[in-house]
Formats: C-alpha cells, structure tokens, sequence
C-alpha cells in the first residue's frame, strides 16, 4: 500500500471552480450560450491532464481549461461527477482524444446538454502509424498516441486549427504559441531518442503495466516483451501471470514498469515472479505532481526512469 | 503430474495458494458458528463496512487492515447494539447499517482523488499479488483467531445453542457474543486481500453450510468444513490457473459446487438420503422437516 502518499486534494482548483459556478450561474440568467465570459478566456475542457496541458501550452492566458479526469485519476475507467458535466455544460469547446479511451465523454455531453463542439485529437492523424491493440486485423486502435512526443505535436497542430479561427484577433498569438510549443516538443523528441539510445540495444526490452507505451516503444527504440493487465480494471489470471513470467524470462525483458495510477501490488508479484527490477511509477495517461505536471515533465520522467532502470 | 505440478514452480501460485488455505481455514471455523447462530448476513454487512474503514485509512495513511479493522468490528458492535437497544429484528439492523457503511466507503472514496486504484483490489481480493508479508500477517492474525476460539470453546459452544441455560449458569453471553462478533469481523479483514469485500461471505458461510448437510455433530461439522474449505481453495486455485480465470471468484464457485453437490447426493438431503428412507420405514423428523 503506498500510504504515506499525499492523496488529499481538492477535486478541482478552488477558484476555477468558483469560476465555473460562476460562469454556469450567468449563462442561467441571461439564457442560451453565454459570450465567453470567463474573464474573457475561452473556457475549455480536455478529458485528460495530458490533453489539458497541451492546450494550456498552445493557449496560454487566452484560454481557461480544466480536465476531467483529475491528475493521478484512471481514464479508461472514469466516471464524471456532477461538477465535471457542469464544466462541460458551460464549455465552449470540448478535447477529447478519442479511439476508444474517453468514450464515455459522448453520455457526459449529452447529458449535460452541451452544444460545445468536441474534437478528438486523436483520431484521423495524417503522418502517423496506428497500431492495432491486438495483432489480429480489425482490432480496435490503441489510444496512446500521446506518449510518442512526435504525434502529440499532431495534437498540438490540431489544437491550434482549431483554437486559432475561434480567437479572432488573438489568433496571431495563438499560432506563435502553437509554433513555440511545437519547435520544444521536437526538441524533447530528439532528446527522449538519444537518452535511449545510450542504453545497450539487446537491453532495451520492457514489460508495462497496461497498453499504453507501444507508441512510446516504437518511437525511442524499445520492444515491450509483454503487458501485465490487457484491460485496466481486468487483472490477469494465475496462468496469464505464469506465461508472462515464461515471456519475460525468454525475450530477455530487463524490468517490469508499473503505473503511478495503478496498484503496485501485481507489479511486483510479476517482476519478483521473473527476478527482474520494478519501476512502480511510469505516468501514462495522466500527470501528477512536480515535476509531472505538465507533458513534457511526464515525457522526461517516464525516459529518465527507463534509462536507469535499462541502463545498471 | 505435470497438471499439479507447474504451477508450483511460481513462487506466487505457492504464496496464493497458502493464503487460500489458510483464509479457508480460519472461515471455516468462524463460519460454523456463524451459520449455527443463523447469523450468515453479518458476515456480508460486516465485510462491506470494512469498506469505509479501507478509504479511511488510505486518506490517513495508515495500513489499511487497521482502517478496516476499526470500521468491521465497530460495526460488527453496532449491529448487536442496535438490535437490542432498538429492539429491531438482527436482520432489519444488518440491512440498515451494511448499505449505510458502504454507502459512506464510497462517499468517501469519491472525495479522494487519483492513485487509489488499490482501493477497488478490495472489492475483489488481490490473491495473485499476496507477498511475503501479507502470508505473515495472515498467519499470525488467523493464528490469533484460532487460539480464542480453542480456548473459549466450551463457553462459545454453550452460548450458542443454550444462551438462555448459558446466562444462567453465569457466563456473561452478551460479552461473548460481542467478542464472537468481533472475532467475525477480524476472520473478515484477513480475507479482505485475498477474496475481496463482495465474495467473503462465501467463504464464511458456503463451507460450514456444505458440512452441516453432512453432519449434525458440532466438532465433526467444523472439521469437515475446514477441510471443504481448504480443497475449494486448492482446486479453486488450480482450475483458475488452468482455466485463466480470477482466482476469487473461482474459489467461491468451487465451493458452491460442492454445497451443490452435497445438497443433491448427500446423506440428510439428497439421493443417498431418499435412497435410505426407502429401505428403513420411519425417517427421523428433522430429515423429514429439511426435505420438505
């Protein structure tokens, strides 16, 4: 049990959230969509902290945004509360990634009874690779784009399409934001594949906690010999555990690497199964504390923690 | 052999497989009381209080078997008191504070944010993810368990099927029932990692339920509980390796298997029991009462 954590947080800041209460108390009187009146920002909302940050990146002051799933929280298995369809409700523009990870934005719209317009940031990317969750053909697509620092900049250009029109005079600064965001994300992309590159080719085998890092993987170098649970909330079997442990021992894989937002129990069961070292915190699909409050701190994090875990 | 066998070459199916039986064992022996008294329910509300206690415990930063300890056998208290204090029915107290503990566990889990998918493992168990320390604590608790029920055997017999010949003869009942309940709810936060909130019911009652339709004897009937309980867990485990299926719930399964079985072969209920009225004339009356 990770006790000793601080867990207490207020669920959302305490003055967006006045805010937003705010904002939903205007729009009550005057009737029908309110001009964006949030301090004149454009108020938008992202399901997770990672497509949160992103727009924060690119809009800078000009743009109010807040997440749904808080930082720390689980994605694939969320479930809004009230105050996340008043936000949504109140939104003039909602980011979703999309391919299956935040479907359950589609009810939270509906039953807020947005008119926002929602983009998926993930989906029909020109210039990247989809994989499929599973080998076979007809498989769903995996979600993770973000975690390969190259596609979220096919995020980042998304976010300024869309952004920049809305904005009208502040479109310039929009855009400036957008190319300055863009040109720092290469610069990590570049950075995250020499980091890598300094671990020994034969030792860059991993296994991770849930499917998320094959974007990852396939951009820095890595193969993942296995994953411990192929739905999260779907913990594996007696047997699924053996054959992976038989999986680790054959391909090599040098450590096992949980996730901040999940149980570390099965984590380490697995890795001392194989008798290969444990990372229990890599961030996935969501931020944390300093210094993984923003995307990039996450990227940094997550190759910092492969790097010395590869390369003892 | 190979069947029985590989999985013992994982250190961690050997670890599960410990804490089955061992989970197994302690119920069965907490349950034959629990299902003598009449008093199965207590075990499901007392288990789902536990829940409260584990959030608690995990916003406070202290182990959560203390939380959970502190909230089932407060609870587990509170029932036997507003039984007699209100003067409901034990099974009217069980309904209103079981959904209201749990009710609060999850107004509680719903102001905490993230890092907390530990908690859910409860509801469910976590027994492929049993360490080292988890088997100590188990065997050390459990042990504890054990040896109250060894040494206060007669007294908690005779308060059982006699607690008005019990009170007279100047035990205190009402103390020994509070200890027997607290010992009910300790039996359940032991099982809580291993089999979750939702299933430990099962493993209180399914057993003990299973022996009492072999045996009317109090001593053979908690024997012959321990040992379903710990084959239901052997097999449990072994079938949901072979199977790739949750260990848990494969565990329980097995054990209703067996109570099935029982119920429709076994000698006071079932085949073998229609078979032997037919041969001898006069069944007694309490086959005669159970069958109809």
């Amino acid at each position: 049990m990770s006790g000793g954590r601080p867990l207490r947080r207020p669920r959302h800041g305490g003055s967006a959230g006045l805010l937003l209460a705010l904002a939903v108390t205007v729009s009550a009187c005057g009737g029908g969509p309110a001009p964006t009146s949030a301090g004149d920002t454009l108020r938008v909302v992202a399901t997770t902290t990672v497509l949160a940050d992103l727009v924060r990146q690119v809009g800078g002051a000009d743009v109010t945004v807040t997440s749904m799933v808080p930082k720390g929280g689980e994605v694939h298995t969320f479930d809004p509360s009230p105050s996340d369809l008043r936000a949504v409700a109140s939104a003039d523009l909602i980011f979703m990634n999309g391919l299956g990870l935040d479907d359950w934005l589609g009810d939270a719209v509906t039953d807020s009874g947005s008119s926002a317009p929602v983009i998926a940031l993930g989906e029909d990317l020109s210039g990247v690779t989809y994989q499929p969750v599973d080998p076979e053909p007809g498989e769903p697509v995996n979600p993770h784009l973000w975690l390969d620092a190259g596609y979220a900049a096919r995020y980042v250009e998304r976010i300024v399409e869309t952004l920049a029109p809305i904005e009208g005079e502040r479109s310039a600064r929009i855009r400036a934001g957008g190319d300055a965001y863009l040109q720092r994300l290469a610069d990590l992309d570049g950075w995250a594949l020499a980091r890598i590159a300094e671990i020994p080719e034969e030792d860059r085998v991993i296994v991770s906690f849930h499917e998320a890092f094959p974007y990852f993987a396939e951009a820095y170098g890595l193969t993942i010999a296995g994953i411990i649970v192929g739905a999260p909330g779907q913990d594996p079997s007696a047997g699924e555990i053996a054959r992976l442990v038989d999986a680790i021992r054959a391909s090599g894989a040098r450590a096992v690497f949980g996730e901040a937002q999940f149980s570390p129990d099965l984590a380490r069961t697995v890795a001392d199964e194989a008798g290969i070292p444990v990372v229990t915190d890599l961030y996935s699909d969501t931020l944390g504390d300093p210094p993984v409050d923003s995307y990039e701190g996450m990227i940094r994090w997550d190759v910092d923690r492969v790097v010395d875990a590869l390369d003892g | 052999m190979d069947f029985v066998l590989e999985p013992l070459a994982s250190a961690f199916f050997v670890r599960a497989l410990l804490a089955a039986a061992l989970v197994g064992l302690v119920c069965a022996v907490v349950g034959t009381y629990v299902v003598l008294k009449g008093i199965a329910f207590i075990g499901d509300a007392i288990s789902h209080a536990a829940f409260p206690g584990v959030v608690a415990a995990f916003i406070i930063g202290v182990p959560y078997y203390l939380g959970a300890a502190v909230a089932a056998v407060g609870t587990s208290l509170a029932i036997g008191v507003v039984t007699r204090r209100a003067r409901i029915r034990t099974d009217t107290a069980i309904g209103v504070l079981f959904a209201g503990t749990f009710a609060f566990g999850v107004f509680l889990y719903s102001t905490i944010e993230g890092y907390v998918a530990d908690l859910f493992s409860f509801l469910f168990g976590q027994l492929l993810s049993t360490s080292v320390e988890d088997l100590v604590a188990l065997a050390l608790l459990g042990g504890l368990v054990l040896a109250t029920v060894a040494i206060l055997w007669k007294e908690l017999l005779y308060a059982t099927f006699d607690p008005l010949g019990a009170a007279a003869s100047g035990l205190r009942v009402e103390w020994l029932e509070m200890l027997f309940l607290a010992l009910v709810a300790l039996t359940i936060v032991i099982s809580l990692q291993a089999i979750g909130i939702i299933l430990v019911v099962a493993m209180l009652v399914t057993p003990a339920a299973t022996a009492q339709l072999l045996t009317v004897r109090f001593g053979r009937m908690m024997a012959t509980g321990v040992v379903l309980a710990i084959a239901a867990s052997i097999t449990g485990l072994y079938l949901s390796y072979w199977l790739d299926v949750a260990s848990g719930a494969t565990i329980v399964l097995v054990q209703t298997a067996f109570f099935l079985a029982v119920l429709v072969v076994g000698p006071r209920t079932g085949w073998l029991a229609r078979r032997r009225t037919g041969r001898s004339a006069g069944p007694d009356m309490t086959i005669g009462r159970r069958r109809t």
